[in-house]
């Protein structure tokens, strides 16, 4: 499914979060999102996901395949969240019910969005977990018995049990050491191409982002500054912003893209 | 969570093990003076005076010849009867004001919040007593005074406890992945606020009891025909000085059943949390070795502190 934001502008107590973003995510395509703290990066998936704070003033449009979807209430959106649409926050830590079960909380999307039983949401939360390198054990844990890396990998394995069409990674790799990011992020990739979904990767990490997404938009202060194939943005950054961040990437871990 | 876990969780600790044990016996104490006790609670019998514990009289007699053990054990049943009816009002007087003090439009929820700030200030026994004078006292004063001033305090924890819950990633997660309002609250947010609820639960009952035996104690609470520990002390304090060991039961059974609803509320928050249930994090939970993701079986290095950190791939 294609993901179409235009002229997306999100104010929050009289602050434009987000100010005059467009995005064109195409069918099966892998766009990255990338910006400083504060860019208005996440504020932009919450509101594809409808879930910014109620105070929030949306204007523009967000259309997954032409469905507008600026201005649904939260009651018609519930269906499309985790069944079409479906997200990775950053952190594993707090992205996880301390007081659920794993295999629990990997079946929710399921038990939400289909009339599944039981034993039918634990059988397939069990394969979704093997999908992501758990093993069977790890759907009778709580949370806080899991690593960092393991709990992401449950997280990845709730975002995908429905098999959504559109699949919007928040950050998914910051908050992990950088051997169990090479993992996870190598995960991911091949997860998004088993199953065809369009991915919208945000990361502040251009290194991060070559390796997932070919095409990428650099946002500052809520806008759009500059936006193309993620090899040009790293090899001839134009903004500021980008050099900005090509810089602090060589600065730390450069690898050839 | 699966019940069977909880209840072994609970009955595993000690604490949790002789709370449940107490209050069972209390309880059966209780059920069984409405039909049976050793001897009439209320016969007076001026000629058994001050007789000490002995197979006739296990806690011995009082001043006019009643039976101790037989009005300890029907005090018992008001004991229940009050702790319980305040814990059902306290429960749905907190909860409520706590919904409304959190889930509602911003000016109804920030004036709740005025609300409840000012009724928390309202001293519970004052108002007892206050209400007691004016309607007369008895053990429905009782009730609705220690129900409704713990209720607020409730409705006060409660209240932030889920606004606080309601701002953490996994709600975000679980709306992302598409539960409605009422699912969240359900499945994510009362399971998460229980244990404080709980825990404050098992407080406004204890209070009640004690509530009721220091309003019977001054003749607000319990009328006569009632029998209630507070008033039993009341009665008994007076001879303190001749015959001090027998104050020592209803005493002891006060302190005894607001103690093991403390433990209680303090071993159904630990049973109920998975961190504090014991059984540390997992040894390894392996990741598959088919996984071409991960070539070798290790497992997961990111807290391993084998694993040699920084390096890149």
């Amino acid at each position: 499914m294609s993901l179409d934001v235009d002229d997306l502008t999100v104010t929050i107590d009289g602050r434009r979060v987000v100010d005059g973003v467009s995005l064109h995510l195409a069918d099966g395509a892998r766009l990255g999102l990338i910006g400083e703290s504060g860019s208005g990066k996440s504020m932009t998936t919450l509101a594809v996901l409808g879930l910014l704070p109620p105070q929030a003033v949306v204007t523009g449009s967000i259309r997954l395949d032409g469905q507008e979807l600026v201005g649904l209430s939260d009651r018609q959106l519930a269906p499309l969240r985790g069944a079409t649409i479906a997200a990775v926050f950053q952190d594993p830590r707090t992205a996880l019910d301390p007081v659920m079960t794993i295999g629990r909380q990997v079946a929710e999307p399921l038990r939400l969005h289909g009339r599944v039983s039981r034993a039918d949401a634990r059988r397939r939360a069990v394969g979704a977990l093997a999908e992501v390198g758990l093993d069977e054990s790890v759907a009778d844990s709580w949370p806080h018995q899991l690593s960092g890396g393991q709990r992401q990998r449950a997280v990845i394995a709730t975002a995908l049990i429905a098999r959504p069409a559109v699949l919007l990674a928040d950050e998914p790799t910051t908050a992990l050491d950088v051997t169990t990011q090479a993992e996870v992020l190598a995960l991911f990739r091949r997860l998004v191409d088993e199953r065809g979904a369009s991915l919208l990767f945000v990361t502040h990490d251009l290194a991060v982002l070559a390796q997932v997404a070919e095409e990428a938009a650099v946002l500052s202060r809520g806008r759009v500054v500059e936006s193309g194939p993620v090899a040009r943005l790293l090899g001839s950054p134009a903004h500021p912003v980008t050099r900005g961040l090509v810089e602090a990437t060589r600065a730390t871990t450069w690898r050839a893209p | 969570m699966r019940r069977g876990s909880f209840v072994r969780a609970l009955l595993r600790r000690p604490q949790g093990a002789a709370a449940v044990a107490w209050l069972a016996l209390v309880a059966l104490a209780a059920a069984v003076s409405r039909v049976w006790t050793p001897a009439d609670p209320f016969r007076t019998d001026p000629y058994s005076a001050w007789l000490p514990p002995s197979g006739a009289h296990l806690f011995g007699t009082d001043a006019v010849g009643r039976d101790i053990a037989s009005y300890v054990m029907a005090a018992s049943g008001t004991t229940v009867v009050v702790a319980v009816s305040a814990g059902l009002l306290a429960l749905v007087v907190g909860l409520g004001l706590a919904a409304l003090g959190s889930l509602t439009a911003r000016a109804v929820r920030e004036s709740v919040a005025v609300l409840i700030d000012v009724l928390v200030a309202f001293p519970t026994i004052l108002v007892a007593m206050a209400l007691a004078a004016a309607f007369g006292g008895s053990l429905g004063v009782v009730v609705v005074a220690s129900g409704l001033g713990y209720g607020v305090t409730i409705a006060r924890v409660s209240r932030s406890e889920i606004r606080r819950v309601a701002r953490e990633d996994y709600v975000t997660a679980a709306r992302a992945s598409g539960a409605g309002t009422a699912t969240v609250l359900l499945r994510h947010v009362m399971p998460n606020i229980a244990p404080v609820f709980v825990v404050q639960l098992s407080l406004a009952m204890a209070t009640s009891i004690l509530a009721e035996a220091g309003l019977s104690f001054l003749g607000y609470g319990a009328s006569a025909e009632t029998a209630s520990w507070g008033r039993l002390l009341a009665d008994l304090q007076k001879f303190l000085g001749v015959h001090p060991w027998t104050i020592v039961w209803p005493g002891l059974a006060i302190t005894l059943t607001v103690l093991a609803l403390n433990l209680l509320g303090d071993a159904v928050r630990d049973a109920a949390d998975p961190r504090l249930r014991g059984g540390g994090r997992r040894a390894a939970a392996p990741v598959d070795p088919r996984d071409p993701v991960a070539p070798t079986a290790a497992p997961d290095p990111a807290d391993s502190p084998a694993a040699s950190p920084g390096v890149t791939s």
